[in-house]
């Protein structure tokens, strides 16, 4: 073809359309502008058509041409969050669900166990962190604790001290808004007319008590009701218990009269009070005016710088700083202290928010509730793995099943899917299943809250769920936040890696899984092994510390042993002793009975101490502080408690006039204490005590007098008798019921009006290990859980890589491979992992179970086997685990795998 | 709903669209435009008018029939669509019924 008969527009102003104008429309409007070139050349000539060119070439470019839009638009898009599309992803994600029953069971289950155990464990926790969080004033309250120092040694750490401190404290500083005074007054028995109820704890306070604290009063005024002596505030439920009246009908009680154990003068009702909240430090049920006190104990209550066993609580005043305050007290024992002068010690005043008067405090000579926010703090890190744990459950499985839904993913795409719809699609599949979870769990929850309450003792509640718990609703809130983002975060992933997929990539088959996918499940297992071991292995120590409490040897033998309370209803008179000894003889008669005993306190009690106990003959300027036990001649006998030197008690030994006991028995501690070389030495040597020469006519042995949490500490035996106080028989106990029956007639023979109660010595003891037991099951309970959560993840993900491999498994026994080695070759890659998780866990553990050994006082070596074993279980955990897929996939007949393709 | 809005340069290429019937593309619309109405406008101009006609739905559009003379390059025919038509006579209709409503003598020239 001939130049000529075919003419050119201008070859730039081509290229300028080419190169400008947009891609979608080129070749039609190239085509055209050719087309109209030849039409206006043949109409006008070169000249007219190159400029007509020109001129509407430039009308085809930007920004004058209109940009044709993408085919694939002309289809109506949905925003990803349309309602349609919303219904769609639930209806599909409802299938797919239903279609793979395994995974969506063992997901389900974990989710439901995982979040079952979070919510209970955090009701625990709220439960515990919401302690006297019902005080209105709680941030402006501090109790005031007490250092005693002597020869430069703490010799006591109390939140007791002396009567006098809060009153001057609130005179000499100014920031200081009140202050109130208890004491407590243990366990009282209520008598009105003729009938006894039983035991109340209760406290005397002074008359600032019901104002300073938010204890509201029914009835009565909270100003005056603590103020006259013999006043007494009961609370609604003893009121009602007591006086059998209705609320409207608690004002008819002021005024009316009680009696309190043996007391012959009637207390006078001032006011009635709310029940004190479960979480309260403080807890009581019957509280008497201080200045009661003042008529029993003697005027020392109010001004003495030397008794001690007042409470004190400070209100400060909103501006002041309480740090500031604390550093005056050191001026203010110097003051009122003088060096050890005035009370035998150096003191040291120091400040306890009131805040962590539960939690966080371990002070001797507690007057309320202690738990140990360790424990707490524990249990909310297990909560929060457990979940954790359950999550990555989710996570895993859902992208290891990257591989069979990758083509559906394709498939979706070539259809037009965007991945804003596909990541939709995955994360409702998440929020449906975790929805599912949590409304389970909540229910859940709610079935087995009567049984969790009995476990853990205490009034557990979903009420941090509906904002009434720790923290308010805030709380609340924030609990759903993050359970909401935690499912976000946990279907975010998947959704993120399936709906990168490249459509073309899956449907043509060359499509690998990611290094970075598979990493990331490895990392995801390892943690979740982790966690597992961490928790087996704190699991193992509380145990065998617990155990060794247990097993340990006490000093004392306290099996088959029998303790009734003493007749404290019985008036203490010049018989006394007597009738003691008689009834001992009496009750010694029965058959089943082999030795019996009275002794003023037990085993697992804190004892009383005196200060400034001094060897005669020791030139020391100051003595040394011993803790002391009244006992009867048979004690040591009963509880074989082994002499070491001298004698036991003889009935010469003891008199009714206190002053005139002389003799003593000391134990091995206090020998030591005292200074001498031996036990043998000991004997015969004399000490001051209250002032008093004491004799040593006997050495035994040392033995644990409270729980293996506390020290051993020198104690100074004296044969006291008390009316109150403990008889302990040593028992047969192959007719249980009938030696009870027969110690109860003669104890109402010889004590008539009292009330017989009884407990087991040992029972008893054991109760000191109350918390940690409780705390060793739910630990052991929650570790199993999430053991359980982690193996349920590790048989699922194995299931599915496994099935990925069935392939070369079955290309391995077609060339000969054995089961074994293919099982071994399987559960390599998850054992790697394990062995991994083990290694990460160790030095974890270690660091956790020294923090909780830390507060015994005897405690186990954290030995290297128990890591050992603990790393064995959880190998052989994941183990079985992996092998009932491994070796399933190993049996398989590889035709089955191999015919297809 | 409402209806979309025709403009009057779309309303008239959409009629030349219409008159082509199956053989519209830029360069018949193009010369049609001048041939029916006297207008010359740029090619751009058309371009456009066809792109956003296309995309109110009153036509619809295929690549096809490429010819020797164009380079071998295909065209966009476009043809009217249901819509578009239906749009052509309500506008019809509409005119028709505002011109009876129309005085007999309001538009005659007055004065003689």
């Amino acid at each position: 073809m001939k130049p000529s008969n075919h003419p050119h527009p201008p070859r730039w102003a081509h290229r300028l359309l080419t190169r400008l104008h947009p891609a979608e429309t080129l070749e039609e409007v190239e085509g055209d502008l050719d087309e109209l070139y030849a039409y206006w050349y043949r109409r006008a000539g070169q000249k007219t058509a190159t400029w007509q060119y020109v001129r509407n070439v430039l009308s085809v470019l930007p920004p004058f041409v209109r940009r044709r839009s993408h085919e694939e638009e002309y289809y109506q898009q949905l925003s990803p969050l349309h309602p349609i599309m919303i219904r769609n992803y639930l209806k599909i994600a409802f299938r797919n669900l239903w279609k793979n029953k395994v995974f969506s069971g063992v997901n389900l289950s974990g989710l439901v166990v995982g979040i079952t155990a979070c919510l209970m464990i955090l009701q625990y926790v709220s439960f515990e962190l919401s302690f006297d969080q019902f005080q209105t004033d709680i941030d402006r309250i501090y109790r005031v604790t007490n250092d005693r120092f002597q020869k430069g040694k703490l010799i006591q750490h109390g939140t007791i001290t002396y009567p006098t401190i809060g009153k001057t404290m609130a005179k000499d500083y100014p920031e200081i808004e009140g202050y109130t005074t208890i004491v407590g007054a243990g366990r009282m028995k209520l008598r009105r007319d003729k009938s006894l109820f039983p035991e109340e704890s209760s406290f005397y306070v002074d008359e600032h008590f019901l104002s300073f604290f938010t204890f509201p009063l029914v009835v009565g005024d909270p100003k005056t009701a603590m103020k006259a002596p013999n006043s007494l505030v009961l609370t609604e439920s003893n009121a009602q218990r007591i006086f059998g009246v209705q609320p409207k009908d608690y004002a008819s009680l002021l005024g009316q009269s009680l009696y309190i154990d043996l007391d012959t003068e009637p207390y006078r009702i001032t006011g009635i009070m709310k029940d004190v909240p479960a979480a309260s430090h403080l807890q009581f049920g019957v509280l008497v005016s201080y200045e009661t006190l003042v008529r029993t104990w003697g005027n020392w209550v109010k001004d003495s710088w030397e008794g001690s066993d007042m409470w004190h609580y400070l209100k400060l005043k909103p501006e002041a700083d309480a740090v500031a305050l604390e550093q005056k007290f050191p001026a203010f024992s110097e003051r009122y202290f003088n060096g050890d002068k005035v009370s035998g010690s150096v003191e040291k005043f120091y400040l306890q928010p009131l805040r962590k008067a539960h939690l966080f405090s371990d002070y001797e000579y507690e007057i309320g509730v202690v738990n140990s926010g360790k424990a707490v703090w524990t249990m909310l890190i297990i909560a929060v793995f457990i979940l954790l744990i359950a999550w990555i459950n989710y996570i895993n499985l859902a992208t290891a099943r990257s591989m069979e839904r990758a083509k559906e993913v394709g498939v979706r795409k070539v259809a037009g899917a965007t991945s804003g719809q596909l990541i939709g699609q995955f994360l409702s599949e998440s929020v449906l299943l975790n929805l599912f979870a949590l409304i389970l769990a909540l229910f859940l929850t709610v079935m087995l809250q009567p049984v969790l309450n009995q476990i853990v003792d205490k009034p557990l509640s979903l009420a941090l769920l509906t904002g009434q718990g720790y923290g308010g609703s805030l709380m609340a809130l924030m609990l759903v936040g993050t359970f909401a983002l935690g499912i976000f975060l946990s279907g975010f992933y998947p959704a993120f890696a399936l709906s990168a997929f490249q459509a073309i990539q899956v449907l043509k088959g060359s499509f690998k899984r990611s290094a970075k996918g598979v990493w990331v499940r490895k990392s995801l297992v390892v943690f979740q092994y982790t966690a597992s071991v961490v928790l087996i292995i704190g699991t193992f120590i509380v145990f065998r510390q617990l155990e060794f409490m247990r097993k340990e040897n006490l000093g004392f033998n306290m099996e088959q042993m029998l303790v009734i309370s003493g007749p404290d209803l019985t008036r203490w008179d010049s018989t006394a002793i007597d009738r003691i000894n008689s009834f001992k003889a009496e009750v010694k008669k029965r058959a089943a009975v082999k030795s019996a005993t009275a002794s003023v306190n037990l085993f697992g009690n804190r004892l009383p101490r005196t200060f400034n106990v001094k060897r005669v003959g020791s030139n020391e300027a100051k003595g040394v502080t011993v803790s002391r036990m009244a006992v009867d001649l048979d004690f040591f006998d009963t509880y074989r408690i082994k002499l070491l030197a001298g004698r036991n008690f003889l009935t010469t030994d003891s008199n009714p006039d206190g002053r005139k006991v002389v003799n003593t028995v000391v134990n091995l501690s206090t020998v030591r204490l005292l200074g001498f070389p031996t036990a043998t030495s000991a004997v015969g040597q004399k000490f001051t005590l209250f002032g008093q020469e004491k004799e040593i006519v006997g050495v035994v042995s040392d033995f644990h007098q409270q729980s293996l949490r506390h020290p051993i500490e020198p104690i100074v035996f004296q044969p006291f008798y008390t009316n109150g106080g403990f008889y302990s028989f040593k028992i047969e106990t192959s007719n249980l019921e009938k030696t009870i029956d027969q110690i109860r007639e003669d104890y109402e023979a010889f004590f008539p009006g009292n009330n017989f109660s009884y407990f087991f010595m040992d029972e008893r003891f054991d109760q000191q290990y109350r918390d940690d037991q409780v705390f060793g099951k739910i630990t052991t309970f929650f570790s199993f859980l999430a053991v359980l959560i982690a193996s349920l993840g590790l048989f699922g993900l194995s299931s599915y890589t496994i099935a990925q491999r069935a392939k070369e498994i079955g290309v391995r026994k077609v060339l000969g491979a054995s089961v074994g080695s293919i099982v071994a070759l399987l559960s390599k890659d998850f054992l790697k992992l394990v062995l991994v998780a083990i290694v990460v866990a160790s030095p974890i553990a270690w660091y956790a179970v020294s923090q909780w050994l830390d507060d015994f006082a005897y405690k186990i070596d954290i030995s290297w086997w128990i890591f050992a074993v603990a790393g064995v279980l959880a190998v052989s955990i994941a183990l079985v685990t992996v092998s009932f897929q491994s070796i399933k996939a190993a049996l398989m007949n590889p035709v089955k795998t191999l015919r297809s393709e | 709903m409402r209806r979309t809005y025709l403009g009057e340069f779309e309303e008239v290429v959409l009629l030349m669209v219409a008159i082509l019937d199956g053989e519209a593309y830029g360069v018949t619309v193009s010369q049609a435009l001048e041939e029916h109405t006297g207008r010359l406008v740029t090619f751009g101009t058309v371009h456009n008018t066809l792109i956003r006609l296309e995309e109110k739905g009153f036509v619809s559009s295929e690549l096809g029939g490429a010819t020797a003379d164009r380079g071998g390059r295909r065209k966009r025919l476009f043809k009217v669509t249901a819509l578009g038509s239906r749009a052509l006579q309500d506008i019809q209709e509409l005119r028709s019924h505002l011109w009876q409503l129309v005085p007999p003598n309001a538009l005659k020239i007055s004065g003689l």
